[in-house]
């Protein structure tokens, strides 16, 4: 058993984390340093501990996870090992013995950090977030649709890229729906730098054991949360021309739900109905709702990338 | 709960024909390929998977998506209203966990398709638009997967093929139903082999839906509509998805060497499948590797 460290101890990391604090142990490069006063306390601590291996009275279990009511997450995934997150403020990790794993950064950073937003009942979305004409444009789609890609296409054209892989909707009040800014460092495969015409050298792996790197693309935004202006789902197109199609009824509601990040875990932890209840607030604040038809290639995204550009606004 | 029935190939042996045929025949009208709600499930679909486990598959490590593969297929069962169609390219193998990567518990059964390897290795070279002997090696692989792809993120998590010969003989003595249907009978007679399939299935035998299914799932009507709109399955590099469909294609194709090598290393399977291994390309037809 590896000697665990308490209180504050060893937390040597602070992160920014869409407007809070986030203290760690562990190195999260996908997020932003903290740039807050060093002084405040942490909002969110996520250290290194020991897990149990199950929950004492779990409602849901899942394979690989367990919730019990809205406030505890427990995920147990062997060659990662053990995280639990409660009332979305407390990350605890227990990695497998032996060799550190790989992915455990990437697994904070991603799904874990899902859970603690829907703990928070904020809304976490799987998708990049680019500005344009000073209303942010939320990109989601299924893994492999092609969301950094095209938002490193739009901020190669001067459009500001204010989150990746996960974009936090804040649809609590009856005022604006607001997306808040996140990481603009952006995750992109390979072949997609290369199609960029961007040398993979020098840059930092997001994960160890397959070729997904950081490239940041804006440094330094700041924390200003955006009026959410559109949703846009991107989907595969066999053939060109790209197309943006809008949504309307129940096909942007299951664009939204589409786009939740971590569903499963949501509807675990008790957060399907005010995820139904958000759709209908994003829809009375005037959120747009788009389908973006993406023929296969850097091609396609381009043009996807141009219609994004001319589209309405709304 | 429903369960799954798993309609299983190596690559380029026949298995969309039979998906558009099924989705043609359940639907009661001809299907679109791009656009099949009822067999439009892939094993080895990614966004399915992130959604029934609740994680994100390009996070982990390839032997962590594996193992959880059976997993994502307990929940797709669990939670489906009626049975579910699932094409699968991997092999009926087991995990490196130590269990069968398509769980029997869940499984109603396979439909396997099975193509003379001669066949798939041409189809196959233009799919992924390499040389027959660079195919012929990847045929003849036991630890053979898709092209593990680091440097990008597929649609697809990665399918374990194995050598064609192993991949054959794996789904049929998996330990549910099987029934092995050959793509030389769906191109001769496809009324017959079609209804069979059906008949398998557990599906209504209807004389003239099923022929209407056939007639929708015809090779010259793929291809018009592969010119219209394109195939979203397409690889990026190959020319066409449907290129020819022939059964003997290849005689013109291989080389008599590269004909002998295939049925050296697979000629148990293939005579089990009632394939010639003595049949030899066509001389003056021949075309280059």
């Amino acid at each position: 058993m590896q000697a665990f460290a308490g209180g504050e101890r060893g937390m040597k990391h602070t992160y920014r984390l869409s407007g809070l604090k986030l203290a760690s142990h562990f190195d999260l490069p996908a997020l932003p340093e903290w740039d807050g006063p060093a002084d405040a306390p942490a909002d969110v601590d996520c250290r290194l501990g020991e897990v149990p291996s199950r929950l004492n009275q779990p409602d849901y279990i899942a394979p690989i996870f367990q919730t019990s009511g809205a406030g505890e997450y427990l995920l147990v995934l062997p060659g990662t090992g053990r995280i639990l997150v409660r009332n979305g403020n407390e990350i605890t990790v227990e990695p497998e013995a032996g060799p550190a794993p790989s992915n455990l950064s990437a697994i904070l950073t991603g799904p874990i950090q899902a859970v603690l937003w829907h703990q928070r009942e904020l809304l976490p979305l799987h998708a990049s977030v680019v500005v344009i004409k000073g209303r942010a444009v939320v990109l989601c789609g299924n893994g492999a649709a092609g969301k950094s890609t095209l938002a490193a296409l739009l901020a190669a054209q001067d459009q500001c890229v204010i989150a990746d892989d996960i974009c936090v909707v804040d649809a609590r009040n009856n005022g604006d729906v607001l997306a808040l800014p996140g990481s603009a460092r952006l995750q992109l495969w390979r072949d997609a730098l290369v199609e960029l015409g961007v040398a993979t050298d020098g840059l930092k792996r997001a994960l160890e054991h397959k070729e997904r790197y950081f490239f940041d693309c804006s440094i330094g935004i700041p924390f200003e949360p955006y009026k959410l202006a559109a949703v846009v789902q991107l989907a595969r197109n066999a053939l060109p021309p790209a197309r943006l199609n809008r949504l309307r009824g129940a096909q942007a509601a299951n664009a939204l739900y589409d786009c939740v990040h971590s569903p499963r875990p949501a509807r675990a932890l008790g957060r399907a109905q005010p995820i139904f209840a958000a759709f209908s607030r994003l829809a009375s604040a005037r959120v747009g709702f788009w389908r973006l038809m993406v023929p296969e290639g850097l091609a396609g995204l381009r043009e996807a990338a141009a219609q994004l550009l001319v589209a309405p606004e709304g | 709960m429903a369960g799954i029935w798993w309609l299983a190939s190596y690559p380029k042996s026949g298995n969309t024909w039979l998906r558009v045929a099924l989705a043609s025949l359940l639907s009661g009208r001809p299907a679109d390929f791009n656009a099949m709600p009822l067999m439009s499930l892939i094993a080895t679909n990614r966004a399915w998977f992130d959604k029934a486990i609740g994680l994100e598959s390009a996070d982990l490590t390839i032997e962590q998506e594996i193992n959880l593969r059976p997993r994502a297929y307990e929940i797709w069962s669990a939670e489906a209203e009626q049975p579910l169609y699932c094409k699968a390219h991997d092999a009926y193998l087991m995990t490196p966990a130590g269990e069968p990567l398509f769980p029997t518990a869940v499984t109603f059964g396979a439909v396997y398709i099975v193509r003379d390897p001669r066949a798939v290795a041409v189809s196959y070279a233009n799919h992924l638009a390499e040389t027959i002997d660079e195919t012929i090696v990847r045929m003849d692989d036991p630890a053979r997967a898709a092209s593990a792809a680091p440097g990008r993120l597929s649609r697809h998590q990665q399918p374990r093929f194995g050598a064609w010969r192993d991949h054959v003989e794996s789904w049929l003595s998996a330990p549910f139903p099987v029934h092995l249907v050959r793509y030389e009978d769906m191109h001769r007679d496809p009324h017959g082999a079609f209804t069979a399939v059906v008949a398998f299935l557990g599906l209504p035998c209807d004389r003239e839906r099923i022929t209407a299914a056939v007639d929708a799932a015809s090779f010259a009507r793929l291809q018009e509509q592969e010119r219209a709109t394109g195939f979203i399955e397409k690889p990026r590099r190959a020319a066409a998805f449907f290129r020819e469909g022939t059964v003997d294609g290849w005689r013109r194709s291989l080389l008599p060497e590269q004909a002998a090598h295939i049925a050296a290393a697979h000629g148990n399977v293939m005579r089990r499948c009632n394939y010639d291994t003595l049949l030899m390309p066509l001389p003056a037809e021949r075309g280059a590797a």
